[in-house]
């Protein structure tokens, strides 16, 4: 086992476990706010699913990919070092995309109610 | 020369990839038919049809995809030799083609949207039918 391995699956745990966590806390509270828009209850349970489905799918395989492009680590400071560095960048990442989620579905719930 | 890492990437990879489109296909149209059954106005025959026909194509655009890009290239310059690189190469496939399967789903969901506000506007008046009419002063 050489350092970098042992570094994959600790990303690799830490990374998913925010992911997940986060994709279901947006998913509870998010219901609210697709159901504002589309009235019908049956459809926007469905539609909070699949988006929830689509979430994972596209966060969790961008988190793997990432995993590709490391560099090779020689030493534990350095492992701790590149393990920091990397998951913040997935947890920045998450917040700005969570932010601009947050942007879009005030935005689209001001013109849905002005429409009425 | 036979090189036993890369039988163990397939091994890896095929039942992952498969496993995943079934699973994301199954999900994604269980919750599809309530959308149908809006589109088609509650034509229960037509609607669960039209659903498994969609489903079809996911399969098979997705099945299709995941073994053309199964291949692991293996040169002088990339040995394949090491666990680090069974990792690495793993990643890549099976996490871009979860990407490419989420882009697949918000896809459909666009279609989805897309036929439930077509069905649900206010049909156009058709070609009014052509009437021999009588001119007035004659």
């Amino acid at each position: 086992m050489t350092y970098n391995t042992i570094s994959y699956i600790i990303y690799t745990i830490i990374t998913i476990y925010i992911t997940v966590v986060v994709g279901y806390k947006c998913y509870k509270s998010g219901y609210y706010y697709v159901l504002s828009i589309f009235i019908d209850e049956e459809i926007s349970q469905a539609i909070n699913k699949i988006l929830l489905l689509g979430y994972y799918l596209t966060n969790i395989g961008y988190v793997i990919t990432i995993i590709s492009t490391w560099k090779t680590i020689n030493s534990f400071n350095e492992m701790i070092n590149e393990l920091s560095l990397r998951i913040a960048s997935i947890v920045f990442i998450l917040a700005a995309m969570h932010y601009m989620n947050m942007i879009v579905l005030a935005f689209w719930r001001k013109t849905s109610i002005s429409k009425k | 020369m036979e090189n036993k890492l890369i039988i163990i990437a397939y091994a890896i990879y095929l039942p992952v990839a498969l496993l995943l489109t079934l699973f994301v296909a199954r999900t994604l149209f269980k919750n599809a038919r309530v959308f149908m059954l809006d589109i088609f106005h509650g034509k229960e025959e037509i609607a669960f049809a039209t659903n498994r026909l969609f489903e079809i194509g996911f399969y098979l655009m997705n099945i299709g995809f995941a073994l053309l890009i199964l291949k692991i290239h293996v040169s002088e310059y990339n040995p394949f030799e090491t666990t680090q690189k069974l990792i690495e190469t793993l990643s890549y496939k099976v996490g871009g083609f979860s990407i490419y399967l989420g882009a697949m789903l918000f896809f459909n969901l666009l279609l989805f949207f897309r036929g439930r506000r077509k069905a649900n506007q206010p049909k156009p008046d058709g070609p009014k039918p052509f009437k021999l009419t009588k001119p007035a002063s004659a």
